[in-house]
C-alpha cells in the first residue's frame, strides 16, 4: 500500500509537468495559425548564412554585402562586364597626379530616413572609414585614402596619399553610403539601423531565420517590381535545393554541385554559373626539394586540371592559364602546363628524385567547391608520377590558423587554398600573393614568394594610371611568376545559383558571387 | 525556512561547478587553432586590418587580464559581446533558445507517443510477429542517420507531395518534419526501456497478486503494470529532453531550424569566444536549475524525499 501511494504522488508530478508542456505547445501553436502568404511580388531567396552586421563599413562577407547592397548604395557601380559606371556619383574627374578624385553627385536622392543625400554625407562616410577607432574591417582594401573635402553641396573631393589605380573599383566594392545623421548617431559603435539610399529598406531581421527587405517607395531610380525580398537562412545545400524544388523559395544560392546535372534537366529551374573572382591553387612551400624549380614544374605537369574541372567540379571551373582569373583587369594568358605525367617524371628524375619523394598536402573541408575531392584527385595524380602525398584535412578556422604559421613551423609542403579578392583587378591577387612584403607571416602570400623584379613591377603597376601601361606591367609580372611555378595553378571557381524558371532580370555582379534583384521580375 | 536554506545551499554548491566550467571553457576555446580576428576579416584581408580588429576586440591583451575582465562581467550578469555579431551574447541566446525549446518539447512528446505503444506491444507479445515488428521498427528508426532521414522526408512530403514546408520555422506545419526526425532518433531508447520495464513489472509480486485476485487481464496490464513501468520511461525522456535543449545540431541544420544548436555551431566555426562560452554557461545554468526544480517539486509531493533532502544534514 505504502509503495503504491508513493508512486501515485510521483504520477501527479508527472501529470502536472505533462499538462504544462501541453499547454505550452498549445500556446505556441495558437500563435502561429496564420502564416504569411506568398504573392508574386515577393521573392524568397535561400542563402547559407545569416548576416553578421548591417553596419555599412564593417562588411567582410560577400553574401552579407550582397544583401545590404540592396539597402545601401555606392558612389560608383559595375555593369555586367565589370566596367565602372556612375551611380550615386554622376561623374568624376581624376587629377593628373592620380591623388584627387572629384565626384559630382546625383541630385534629388533621399535616404530612407528622409534626409537628402549630399557631399556632407560622402565626407562623413569617408571620415568614418579612415577613423582608427572604428572597427572598419576592410579598411586598407579601399586604398590609401587621406581625406574627403566638401566642395559644394553636390561635389566632393577625395584625396589619396599615393596613386592607387584600382580606387574606383574599390569604391564600388567597399564603400557603402549611409547618412551623416546615422553616422553621428552611432559613432564608433556598430550601426544597427541601416539607413541608405537603395531600392529596398530593412523591414525585419529574425536572427538565424530570415531577413526581410521591402521596396523603398521613395527610391530615386527605377522602382523595383519585386515588393518584398525574403532571404531565408538555410545552412544545408541539400535543403536549399529541396526548398527550391518544393516551391518554397524562388532562388537557391549554391545548391549541391553534384546535383548540377539533375537541376539542368529540370524544366522548372534555371541555373546561373558565373565565373567568380576566386582562383584555386596549391601553394608550394619554399623548402626542401620544392626549392628546385624543376620539381615545382613537375607538380604542375603531373596534375590534369581539365579532368578535375570536368569530373570533380562538374564543370564548375575554368582551368587557369594565369595566376589571376580571366575576367580580371591585368589578366594575361600564358602557355598552360598541359597534363604530361611523362614530362613530370622526367623533371623529377633530373632534379634527383627518380625514386620519388613524400609530400604533405593540407586542405580545408567544406570551404571551396568539392575541396576534399579535389585534394584527393591531386593526391592520386601526384602518386602517379611517384610522389607519395599525405593528406591533412582541417576545418576552416584551424586551417587558417595553420596556414598563417611561419615557414619553419609549417607541417605541410603543399596547401590547397582559394584566393578571391573583392575587386576583379590583378593588383588584389598578384600584390597580395606575390609581393615579397606580404609573404606569410607578414601578409597572406601563401607560397612565401619573393622576387625583386616582380616586386618592382607590382609596385609600378599599382601606381600606374595609364591602363595600357598597367596591363603591360602585369603581363610581365605574370610571365615571371608563371615560369617560377610557386603554385600548382588549378582553376578559377564558378558559382552555382538555381532560380525558378519564371524569374527574370537578375543582375549578376561581375565577381560572380553576388546577385541583385532590384531589376528582377516574375513572368 | 528549511526549504529556503536548502535552495540556498544547492545554489551555493552550483557556484564552484560553474566556476570550473568557466575556467575550462575559457582555456579550451582559446586552445583551438584559429584566430577570431582573422576569421572576421576574411582570408583576403591585410595583416594590418586584422591586427587593428584584434586590438579593438581586446584580443591582443594578456590572457589573464582578459579572464579577469570576463569573470567580473559575469559576476555583473554580463556574458559579454559577440565578436562576430557585436551584440550582447545573452541577446543572441535568448532569441534562439525558445525555438530550440519548442522543437525539443514537441519532438520528445512525439517520441513518447510513438515509443510507448511500440514498447508495450513488444513486451506483451514478445515472441509474435507483431512484437518483432515493433522492435525492428524502433531499431531502424534510431539507426537512420538524421541527415539522410531528414532529406528523404523533405523530398517526400515537401518536394513530391507539397504537403509540408521544406524548411524553416514559424507555423505549426513547420515543426512536423524536424520533430518527427528527432523523435525517430529518440524512440529507439524509449522503446527498449518501455519493453524492459513492462516485462519487469509483469513479473513482480503485485501483478501476481492482482491476477490472483481475479482482476481482468486488461486491468492488470493497464492499471497496475503500465503505471509502474512509466517511471523509468519518464526518467529517460527527461534526460533526453535535457540533452535536446543543448540544440539538436544536425536536425536544426538539415531543416534550417534557427535554434541554439545552429548558433553554437556557427560560434565555434567563427571562434566567437564570448558566444561559445555564453551558450555553454547558459546551458549549464539551465541544467542546474532544472535539476533543482525537479528535486524540489518531488520533495513537495513526497514527504520521504523532503526528509532525505534537507533533514539529513
Amino acid at each position: 500500500m505504502y509503495r503504491r501511494v508513493g508512486l501515485s504522488t510521483k504520477m501527479v508530478v508527472l501529470g502536472v509537468i505533462v499538462l504544462l508542456v501541453v499547454a505550452a505547445v498549445g500556446l505556441y501553436f495558437s500563435g502561429f495559425l496564420t502564416g504569411p502568404r506568398t504573392t508574386k511580388e515577393e521573392l524568397k531567396v535561400a542563402i547559407g548564412i545569416d548576416m553578421d552586421t548591417v553596419d555599412p563599413h564593417m562588411q567582410t562577407t560577400t553574401l552579407v554585402f550582397n544583401i545590404v547592397r540592396h539597402i545601401y548604395e555606392t558612389l560608383v557601380w559595375f555593369d555586367e562586364d565589370g566596367n565602372v559606371i556612375p551611380w550615386l556619383a554622376e561623374s568624376w574627374q581624376v587629377s593628373d597626379d592620380g591623388l584627387e578624385y572629384t565626384f559630382k553627385l546625383r541630385q534629388g536622392v533621399k535616404f530612407s530616413d528622409g534626409t537628402e543625400f549630399t557631399a556632407e554625407d560622402v565626407k562623413a562616410n569617408i571620415d568614418r572609414w579612415i577613423d582608427p577607432n572604428v572597427k572598419v574591417r576592410s579598411r586598407s582594401q579601399l586604398g590609401p585614402v587621406e581625406s574627403a573635402e566638401v566642395v559644394d553641396k553636390y561635389t566632393v573631393k577625395i584625396r589619396l596619399k599615393e596613386p592607387y589605380a584600382p580606387f574606383l573599383a574599390a569604391l564600388a566594392s567597399y564603400l557603402l553610403i549611409t547618412s551623416q545623421e546615422n553616422i553621428e548617431k552611432y559613432g564608433a559603435e556598430s550601426i544597427e539601423e541601416p539607413i541608405g539610399t537603395g531600392p529596398y529598406v530593412l523591414d525585419d531581421w529574425k536572427k538565424g531565420d530570415e531577413i526581410v527587405l521591402v521596396r523603398n517607395e521613395n527610391y530615386w531610380g527605377d522602382k523595383p517590381s519585386i515588393k518584398r525580398i525574403v532571404w531565408k537562412i538555410i545552412p544545408e545545400a541539400g535543403t536549399r535545393e529541396a526548398a527550391l524544388l518544393a516551391g518554397d523559395v524562388d532562388v537557391a544560392f549554391l545548391p549541391p554541385a553534384s546535383d548540377k546535372e539533375m537541376l539542368e534537366n529540370n524544366p522548372d529551374v534555371k541555373l546561373y554559373t558565373p565565373v567568380t573572382n576566386r582562383i584555386l591553387l596549391v601553394g608550394i612551400m619554399p623548402k626542401g626539394p620544392l626549392l628546385d624549380e624543376r620539381v615545382r614544374k613537375a607538380l604542375n605537369y603531373a596534375v590534369d586540371k581539365e579532368a578535375i574541372v570536368e569530373n570533380v567540379l562538374y564543370g564548375l571551373g575554368v582551368v587557369a592559364d594565369a595566376p589571376v582569373p580571366p575576367h580580371f583587369f591585368g589578366y594575361a594568358p600564358m602557355e598552360p602546363y598541359e597534363y604530361n605525367p611523362e614530362l613530370a617524371r622526367q623533371l623529377l628524375a633530373e632534379a634527383g628524385y627518380a625514386d620519388g619523394l613524400t609530400l604533405t598536402l593540407m586542405h580545408p573541408t567544406g570551404r571551396y567547391l568539392q575541396d576534399k575531392q579535389v585534394a584527393e584527385a591531386i593526391q592520386a595524380y601526384l602518386q602517379d608520377v611517384g610522389i607519395t602525398v599525405e593528406l591533412v584535412t582541417m576545418d576552416w578556422p584551424s586551417f587558417v590558423g595553420e596556414i598563417l604559421k611561419p615557414t619553419e613551423e609549417t607541417t605541410f609542403d603543399l596547401v590547397l587554398v582559394g584566393w578571391g579578392p573583392g575587386v576583379a583587378d590583378a593588383h588584389f591577387t598578384l600584390y597580395a600573393q606575390f609581393h615579397s612584403s606580404v609573404a606569410i607571416p607578414n601578409g597572406l602570400g601563401i607560397a612565401r614568394y619573393s622576387n625583386e623584379q616582380v616586386d618592382r613591377l607590382l609596385e609600378q603597376a599599382m601606381k600606374e594610371l595609364d591602363p595600357d601601361k598597367r596591363k603591360e606591367l602585369y603581363r610581365q609580372a605574370i610571365e615571371i611568376i608563371w615560369d617560377d611555378a610557386p603554385w600548382i595553378f588549378l582553376y578559377t571557381q564558378k558559382n552555382l545559383l538555381a532560380v525558378s524558371k519564371n524569374l527574370e532580370g537578375v543582375f549578376i555582379h561581375p565577381g560572380g558571387e553576388m546577385f541583385f534583384f532590384y531589376n528582377a521580375y516574375f513572368t | 525556512m528549511s526549504l529556503a536554506r536548502y535552495i540556498a545551499r544547492r545554489l551555493l554548491q552550483a557556484i564552484p561547478t560553474l566556476f570550473i566550467l568557466i575556467v575550462f571553457m575559457f582555456i579550451l576555446v582559446r586552445v583551438l587553432p584559429g584566430d577570431p580576428a582573422r576569421l572576421i576579416a576574411g582570408l583576403e584581408a591585410t595583416e594590418e586590418d586584422v591586427e587593428r580588429i584584434r586590438v579593438l576586440l581586446g584580443l591582443d591583451r594578456p590572457l589573464h587580464e582578459q579572464f579577469i575582465d570576463y569573470l567580473t562581467d559575469i559576476l555583473r550578469g554580463d556574458l559579454g559581446t559577440s565578436l562576430k555579431f557585436e551584440t550582447p551574447v545573452i541577446e543572441e541566446i535568448l532569441i534562439r533558445f525558445p525555438r530550440t525549446l519548442e522543437l525539443a518539447i514537441v519532438a520528445e512528446l512525439l517520441s513518447i507517443a510513438i515509443a510507448l505503444p511500440l514498447g508495450i506491444i513488444s513486451a506483451l507479445k514478445p515472441f509474435t510477429k507483431t512484437g518483432a515488428l515493433a522492435t525492428i521498427t524502433s531499431l531502424l528508426g534510431s539507426s537512420m542517420p538524421i541527415y539522410w532521414l531528414g532529406l528523404i522526408l523533405i523530398y517526400v512530403f515537401s518536394v513530391n507531395m507539397r504537403l509540408l514546408p521544406s524548411f524553416g520555422y514559424g507555423t505549426p506545419a513547420h515543426i512536423i518534419l524536424p520533430a518527427f526526425t528527432l523523435a525517430t532518433l529518440l524512440m529507439g531508447n524509449l522503446v527498449r526501456i518501455t519493453r524492459a520495464s513492462v516485462l519487469d513489472a509483469l513479473e513482480s509480486n503485485y501483478i501476481v497478486t492482482a491476477r490472483a485476485k481475479g482482476l481482468s487481464e486488461r486491468i492488470v496490464i493497464y492499471r497496475h503494470a503500465l503505471k509502474n513501468a512509466l517511471i523509468p520511461i519518464i526518467t529517460i525522456s527527461g534526460l533526453q529532453l535535457g540533452a535536446l535543449l543543448g540544440g539538436a545540431i544536425l536536425t536544426e541544420s538539415v531543416f534550417a531550424w534557427p535554434g541554439i544548436g545552429l548558433l553554437l555551431l556557427d560560434s565555434i566555426y567563427s571562434r566567437d569566444y564570448p558566444l561559445i562560452q555564453g551558450i555553454i554557461i547558459f546551458y549549464a545554468v539551465i541544467l542546474i536549475l532544472i535539476n533543482l526544480i525537479v528535486d524540489i517539486a518531488y520533495a513537495f509531493i513526497d514527504p520521504r524525499v523532503r526528509i532525505s533532502l534537507w533533514k539529513s544534514e
